[in-house]
């Protein structure tokens, strides 16, 4: 793990409302141009996660470090780095759109090339057409437009963005997609909380699954290139039925056969990306007569539904 | 609009009334603008952000807390400024074209106009300042709140404000007029004017600072404490009384009274302090997370955090406790009439420990948000209601039950407090432990 630079440490976090504990000994640490979904139950503990993580609340225990930059000692270099956008946000609604960026800028320090700033965010927001209108006059899913173009209007190295995509009609969930990843193409390192596991799945290199304040899960979900990839999901397609190959294919020791239809079998791989000839090699010397192997991306939902289950094996999953 | 309407109300009074009458309106409505529009849009900027879910931007911008400190102070009441300008304006031109006699006007006086437009600007300051300061004080329990209301931030900050100026404009009338402090003779106006820029420039760095705790910067409350001391010097400087003399009287008890007049600083010191306890206390935020915070910090030995959530009551009750120590020892022996200063002094502050338990108990229950409101209920109880009734069915002599003793049934007074205080501690330190079983129950589930 220390060979990769860490973008946010969170160490045995801990902290309380008056009667309730809403996180509970937290430690994970992300690193750099991932985006992490951030999933879990209602009352397990995202929005007071981010909260601390935006350094505009104070753990009870442990340490967050953002950049390198702790939490309690440096907030306000936290507030510089990171960018924290709530699930119940509010708007200046007098003000226009465009009067809005430019507040944001100014206050975020951006004097010089204010202009420029706000037109880029505006546009990639899809609002510009609406820079005169005041935010009042914005419908819900424009309101939260602003909102999240306020929020990337500095630039920050970290975006942490609750439920983004409430209030958003499925074109600008789309929208929204692109602009996440886009943003992680430019360098960004992104945690998104949502209810909804379909939307986090366009865009989610990662997941980190709360409940009841801690931290069940946190792993990789795509061809994502980190240490946390241990294990690949692959898709071996054959020439012939998988099924006559299921004991061949068990019989490899990095391999685990999850399920075979009719000239495909579906295998977790533990091993990294360069390790993938070998087996290659392998299924080949084995005589298996495969003519194609791919990553495939973990379903969210799939992964999602296996924890519930794991750790709440006497009741359904809560969502 | 607002030039025209002004123009039109202070035309109108002087075309039914005169000059004079024309140049009081103008005074009268810069008043407004400052001490009821002014103070009320000061009282609402920071909550009317909390309400509206916007106040978390500003945290996280990159605003220091003295350009926020400024920007809300000076930004939020703009408009009202802009109003007082105008009413000024005008007033200064009415003052100065005419010869008629201010005297018998209301706030009207022999000051020449800048001594006028400069102490209500100083006045108006302090009041907006007092409003912003109080509203801000409870950020930390409100900030999930969607409702907040403000009228009672204005309402303290405009009696506070408008008191203040009134007076000061009072004592700069009477120039002639002395005021002992420390047993340094001052004049009263400039004296006046001097305490009024003192407690403003305090009330702007109490600002500063509670920006500071708004946008995480975490301070140690040596501002608190320096606030405090300064109030109990500046205080106890009126009630120098040492120079005192009765003339021509001669009575057997003249000289206890006279030790007393030169011992009152103390009392005014040690009373300065209690309020500020009480003060700190409806203040500062008192939640148990806030005390867990607190021993967490001193389990890591870590002293600069540890002391960076130190309680301000802590301090202010530990210069009470100094003050009324330094109090006892000077009047040791002393009994005038049956009022003994040591006993008064020690129930005083066991009345005031048993107050801090009584707040933190209803501060530590389930429901914290009603804490100040019933604590002052229990309050108004405790002083008020039971020692009437008491009165009323002629118990007096129970009476040291309910308030501090000054030696009238000293060992009732003792026991009453005690038990008072016993039962407080155990009542406190059972919704200490309901809370941590609380928490551990919640970490057994989610394991």
């Amino acid at each position: 793990m220390d060979c990769y630079p860490t973008m946010i440490g969170v160490n045995n976090l801990s902290f309380e409302y008056p009667g309730k504990r809403a996180l509970n000994g937290i430690s994970f640490s992300i690193l750099p141009n991932t985006i992490t979904a951030l999933v879990g139950p209602n009352g397990a503990g995202k929005t007071t996660l981010l909260r601390c993580m935006a350094a505009l609340e104070n753990p009870m225990l442990g340490t967050i470090k953002m950049d390198n930059w702790d939490t309690v000692r440096y907030p306000r270099k936290v507030h510089e780095t990171c960018s924290y956008l709530s699930d119940f946000f509010g708007l200046y609604d007098d003000l226009t759109v465009m009067q809005s960026l430019k507040f944001f800028a100014w206050s975020h320090g951006c004097i010089t090339n204010t202009d420029s700033l706000v037109e880029e965010a505006a546009r990639r927001l899809d609002i510009w057409e609406y820079k005169d209108v005041a935010a009042s006059k914005l419908s819900r899913g424009l309101r939260q437009r602003l909102a999240i173009a306020q929020t990337i209007m500095h630039k920050p190295k970290i975006l942490l963005l609750d439920e983004p995509a409430s209030g958003l009609d499925p074109q600008a969930r789309f929208n929204l997609s692109k602009l996440l990843l886009s943003l992680q193409k430019e360098g960004m390192t992104l945690i998104v909380s949502s209810h909804i596991l379909a939307e986090l799945e366009d865009y989610s290199t990662h997941m980190i699954v709360l409940d009841e304040g801690k931290m069940i899960k946190h792993c990789a979900l795509t061809e994502y290139q980190g240490p946390l990839q241990d294990i690949v999901i692959l898709k071996v397609e054959m020439t012939e039925d998988a099924q006559k190959y299921a004991e061949l294919l068990k019989s490899i020791p990095q391999v685990t056969l999850k399920s075979t239809e009719k000239n495909v079998a579906i295998i977790d791989f533990k091993g990294k990306q360069n390790e993938q000839k070998e087996l290659l090699k392998t299924l080949i010397e084995k005589q298996i007569p495969v003519y194609s192997i791919q990553e495939q991306k973990q379903r969210m939902q799939d992964v999602y539904l296996n924890i519930a289950k794991e750790t709440h094996p006497d009741k359904k999953s809560k969502e | 609009m607002a030039p025209i309407i002004i123009g039109l109300i202070v035309y109108i009074v002087y075309l039914t009334g005169s000059q004079s009458s024309a140049a009081t309106i103008a005074f009268e409505l810069a008043c407004f603008f400052i001490f009821l529009w002014g103070t009320k849009r000061s009282s609402e900027t920071v909550i009317d952000e909390i309400n509206n879910s916007t106040w978390d931007f500003q945290r996280q911008s990159s605003i220091s807390p003295w350009a926020m400190t400024w920007g809300k102070l000076i930004g939020s009441t703009l408009y009202s400024w802009y109003g007082t300008a105008i009413c000024l304006l005008l007033y200064s031109l009415l003052r100065t074209n005419t010869s008629h006699d201010f005297s018998g006007q209301i706030l009207t006086s022999s000051l020449s106009i800048s001594q006028e437009l400069s102490l209500l600007l100083l006045g108006g300051l302090f009041s907006q300042a007092i409003a912003l300061l109080l509203s801000i004080q409870v950020l930390s329990q409100i900030r999930r709140e969607k409702t907040n209301k403000t009228f009672r931030y204005f309402l303290a900050a405009f009696i506070i404000g408008a008191f203040t100026t009134n007076f000061c404009f009072n004592a700069l009338k009477g120039y002639d007029q002395q005021i002992s402090w420390h047993g340094y003779a001052f004049a009263l106006g400039p004296f006046a004017l001097t305490s009024l820029i003192l407690f403003l420039g305090w009330a702007i760095i109490g600002l500063q600072r509670s920006f500071c705790k708004e946008l995480q910067y975490q301070n140690i409350p040596w501002i608190w404490a320096g606030f405090n001391i300064f109030c109990m010097i500046y205080f106890s400087g009126l009630t120098s009384f040492q120079d005192f003399q009765f003339e021509n009287l001669h009575f057997p008890e003249l000289e206890t009274i006279q030790q007393q007049l030169a011992n009152a600083p103390l009392y005014t010191a040690l009373f300065s302090a209690q309020l500020l306890t009480y003060f700190s206390l409806f203040t500062d935020d008192l939640s148990l997370i806030r005390y867990k915070h607190f021993f967490s910090r001193i389990k890591e030995h870590n002293t600069i955090e540890s002391l960076q959530q130190l309680p301000w009551w802590t301090i202010s009750f530990t210069l009470t406790v100094i003050a009324g120590l330094i109090a006892m020892i000077k009047q040791q022996g002393v009994i005038f009439e049956k009022f003994s200063p040591t006993i008064f002094i020690l129930t005083s502050i066991f009345f005031l420990l048993r107050d801090i338990e009584l707040i933190h108990y209803f501060n530590f229950s389930k429901n914290p948000k009603k804490a100040l409101s019933t604590a002052v209920l229990y309050l108004f109880l405790l002083y008020m209601l039971l020692p009437l009734l008491f009165s009323a069915l002629h118990l007096n002599s129970l009476l040291p039950l309910f308030l501090p003793s000054w030696g009238q049934n000293t060992l009732l007074a003792f026991i009453g407090i005690v038990v008072q205080l016993g039962l407080l501690s155990a009542l406190c330190y059972k919704r200490w432990q309901e809370n941590l079983e609380k928490a551990k129950t919640v970490i057994k589930t989610s394991l």
